[in-house]
């Protein structure tokens, strides 16, 4: 049995590769590719990375197992696995969220890698695949995601580009990957380059074309970012620490049905100066130009572009437009009532003894309704 | 039948003056004056105003329904019935109200459909003799007031009306130029006497309109029972709350939540607000008072007592006025939010809901009506005793 690991990295149009698989799993098993099932996402496997940045790798082995079973089962002759976070797991899993590691960052992450790797000792062949993208794009956009997410950061773009300067080190990333899987079973390819058609490339280059042409379902959703005013918004918000489940739908609201209203202009969604991008970033070119050189990825400077940021700034009245919006759609009842729904689950998996198995199975239920009605 | 009608304008304290009006009816009628209420099926609907039936005079049709001249053969008839040979009413809509300057049919003239109404009117009195009585502000005053008034009901307008101060100014210019609607008053109404009063509480009889309006009517004022309530509904807001206000009027909502919103900032800013008014600049006033200087001139010899200036009160300089800051504004959102998330707000929501849609059917809203104003006079009675 064979494992395809996608390991990002993060902003590279993941979540349209993790749809596309998720909603076309019987094309792709027609063709030999099983694409699993799991409790925690009804899409992506990041929690296979966050076992392994917390010590629970057993757990990533015994999924690997299992799949590669199911995948016997459904003769199916490789595995896919789909998860930006595998890339980069000490700086997302540990530096991000303030947590302390006995270790340097290289080291750390070494190690990390080491483990993804004893996970997949029941695989005939381990095939790593990565896209990459000039680092200012990146920062920019994983800047965005951050402060996106659920339990999102406050801080600002220079602040948090320093607190994670190590993932914009590419070269040394890869070495890490080709040390423990060896450099014939890793693929990285250059994101520029197939941006508009991402999803085909992966199919045509990991799996098979037919996989794309052959699908059923090609309207997926892809992970927008948030327009600048509503970003600046959510960073206001995230201060203010609310627990889970209100973060988790007011997340929501922001991202489907705030940002949107408050669209960018041009230059909105440059944090910094080109200036600044160069002085941040200068230092990766000869690790691209390497990377560039080992997987022919032709042009990846590590900054893109020229453009000056415009924009001036969260007003009062667009913070309180923002603010009162949002204040409106978490008082719907459907979001009152998801809340505490919410809330309840939590205190059943949190304080009472077997409650994850009680909750999980209702979530595998709910992510399977998730995708079959809207696709997300 | 005499006629005295109290044209407004808005924002000069008539308010006030219809909730006294409206709480000494039986005193004012055995004085001979009547001040009708309006009678759906025989109930008295207690509403303290005419200005539903000043806007039916223009076919702008609001609860309880009835075109004009139904309300005046009601008017008459209750006035017969009480035997009062004046009929009263009060309306800052037949100055102001419908036509709206907002609410133009496409290619139409303000001044055509504003004459179109009082010609209306004048068939409505049917060559009885009329006297009309008017308050109107400075204009750069008016403005002010008004800015807070159109933000804080503009969701309930149907349209996005208010822009900015001065885009304000330009749509109401023909609200402005009293010379020519008092003009259309006085050709097509043609009164018996016409009384143009400067709202300056300098110079109104014991600073009030209620008490000047009662003195140049010849009414003794003393006595009059004034109705709390009738004082303070509808006082302008606090500057954040107008604030808050312009902010709301961007988001999309349901004319309940609408008149939900604006109960609750009402009373928002009766508890919390800072008093401190909307400001409009000084160049603005300043622009104003130019532009209707001629305008103004012409009020002062037509109506004025003593040959000066008709609006004798300076024009405030507003330069030195403190914005809005970041702190006031925040602090108005926040205790805004945090009335917004009680259970009073929903229970609100459903108490507006209910009421709109027993709007729908008159008969059962005016019973409705009639037994809780039963049961709130009780309950004052009581409280009172």
């Amino acid at each position: 049995m064979k494992l395809i690991l996608h390991i990002g990295s993060h902003k590279t149009a993941t979540t349209s590769i993790q749809h596309f698989c998720a909603l076309n799993r019987d094309v792709l098993r027609s063709y030999g590719y099983y694409y699993p099932r799991n409790r925690d996402s009804a899409y992506v496997f990041n929690f296979l990375a966050s076992q392994i940045a917390f010590g629970k790798e057993r757990q990533t082995a015994d999924f690997l197992r299992q799949a590669c079973d199911d995948a016997k089962a459904a003769q199916c002759h490789t595995v896919v696995i789909s998860g930006e976070s595998f890339y980069a797991m000490t700086a997302f899993f540990i530096d991000v969220q303030g947590k302390e590691r006995s270790a340097g960052y290289w080291e750390n992450e070494a190690a990390l890698i080491d483990k993804v790797k004893q996970t997949c000792a029941g695989f005939e062949s381990v095939k790593i695949a990565c896209y990459l993208r000039p680092q200012n794009e990146f920062a920019s956009s994983i800047y965005n995601q951050f402060v996106k997410n659920v339990i999102g950061i406050s801080s600002s773009f220079e602040e948090c580009i320093q607190t994670i300067k190590p993932i914009f080190d590419y070269d040394q990333h890869i070495r890490l990957w080709e040390n423990s899987f060896g450099r014939d079973n890793i693929a990285v390819k250059n994101f520029t380059d197939v941006q508009k058609n991402i999803v085909e490339d992966f199919c045509n280059t990991f799996l098979s074309a037919d996989c794309f042409t052959k699908a059923k379902k090609k309207e997926f959703m892809s992970n927008t970012r948030l327009s600048r005013d509503a970003l600046e918004f959510k960073r206001i918000y995230n201060r203010a620490l609310p627990d889970r489940p209100a973060a988790f739908v007011a997340a929501r609201c922001i991202r489907e049905e705030i940002s949107s209203l408050f669209p960018d202009k041009r230059g909105y969604q440059v944090f910094t100066s080109p200036a600044v991008f160069e002085a941040l970033f200068k230092e990766y070119a000869e690790g691209n130009n390497n990377l560039s050189l080992r997987y022919e990825l032709g042009n990846l400077p590590p900054v893109a572009g020229q453009e000056e940021p415009t924009y001036p700034g969260l007003s009062l009245d667009r913070e309180a437009e923002i603010r009162l919006r949002l204040n409106f759609l978490m008082s719907k009842p459907t979001n009152r009532i998801e809340i505490a729904a919410r809330r309840f689950a939590g205190f059943i998996m949190k304080r009472l003894p077997g409650g994850r198995r009680v909750i999980d199975p209702i979530r595998v239920i709910q992510h399977n309704i998730r995708l079959k009605l809207f696709g997300w | 039948m005499r006629f005295i009608l109290h044209i407004g304008q808005s924002k000069t304290g008539t308010t006030s003056l219809q909730g006294v009006l409206a709480a000494n009816r039986i005193r004012l009628a055995k004085q001979g004056i009547l001040y009708p209420d309006i009678q759906l099926n025989g109930i008295e609907l207690n509403i303290p105003n005419h200005n539903s039936f000043a806007d039916s005079l223009a076919d702008s049709i609001r609860y309880p329904g009835l075109q004009a001249e139904e309300y005046m053969s009601r008017f008459r008839g209750q006035a017969i019935a009480a035997r009062c040979d004046t009929i009263l009413l009060s309306a800052e809509s037949f100055f102001g109200g419908a036509p709206q300057p907002w609410g133009l049919p496409e290619g139409a003239d303000y001044h055509a459909l504003y004459t179109q109404k009082l010609t209306r009117l004048k068939n409505c009195l049917a060559g009885d003799e009329c006297r009309i009585v008017a308050y109107l502000r400075q204009q750069g005053e008016w403005l002010e007031s008004a800015v807070g008034q159109i933000i804080r009901y503009e969701g309930l307008l149907g349209k996005s009306v208010y822009q900015d101060d001065n885009q304000l100014a330009e749509l109401l210019h023909s609200r402005l130029d009293y010379k020519t609607l008092l003009d259309h008053w006085e050709n097509i109404i043609q009164p018996a006497s016409i009384t143009v009063v400067p709202f300056d509480r300098a110079t109104l009889r014991n600073g009030t309109t209620v008490d000047d309006f009662f003195h140049r009517l010849g009414i003794l004022s003393e006595g009059l029972s004034i109705p709390p309530s009738s004082l303070d509904d509808h006082a302008s807001l606090s500057r954040e709350f107008i604030w808050l206000k312009s902010v709301l009027n961007r988001i999309p909502k349901s004319k309940v939540r609408e008149r939900v919103l604006i109960s609750t900032l009402g009373d928002l800013d009766r508890k919390y607000g800072s008093r401190k008014k909307y400001k409009i600049s000084s160049e603005l006033k300043n622009l104003l008072s130019k532009r209707y200087e001629e305008s103004n001139q012409y009020l002062a010899a037509r109506y004025g007592s003593d040959g000066t200036d008709f609006f004798t009160s300076p024009i405030l300089n507003n330069s030195d006025e403190m914005p809005l800051s970041r702190s006031e504004a925040i602090k108005a959102l926040e205790i805004f939010e945090k009335e917004w998330a009680l259970p009073a707000t929903m229970m609100r929501e459903m108490k507006t809901a209910t009421a709109g849609f027993l709007r729908k059917f008159p008969r059962i809203h005016a019973l409705v009506r009639r037994a809780v104003l039963l049961f709130r006079q009780v309950v004052w009675d009581k409280l009172a005793a």
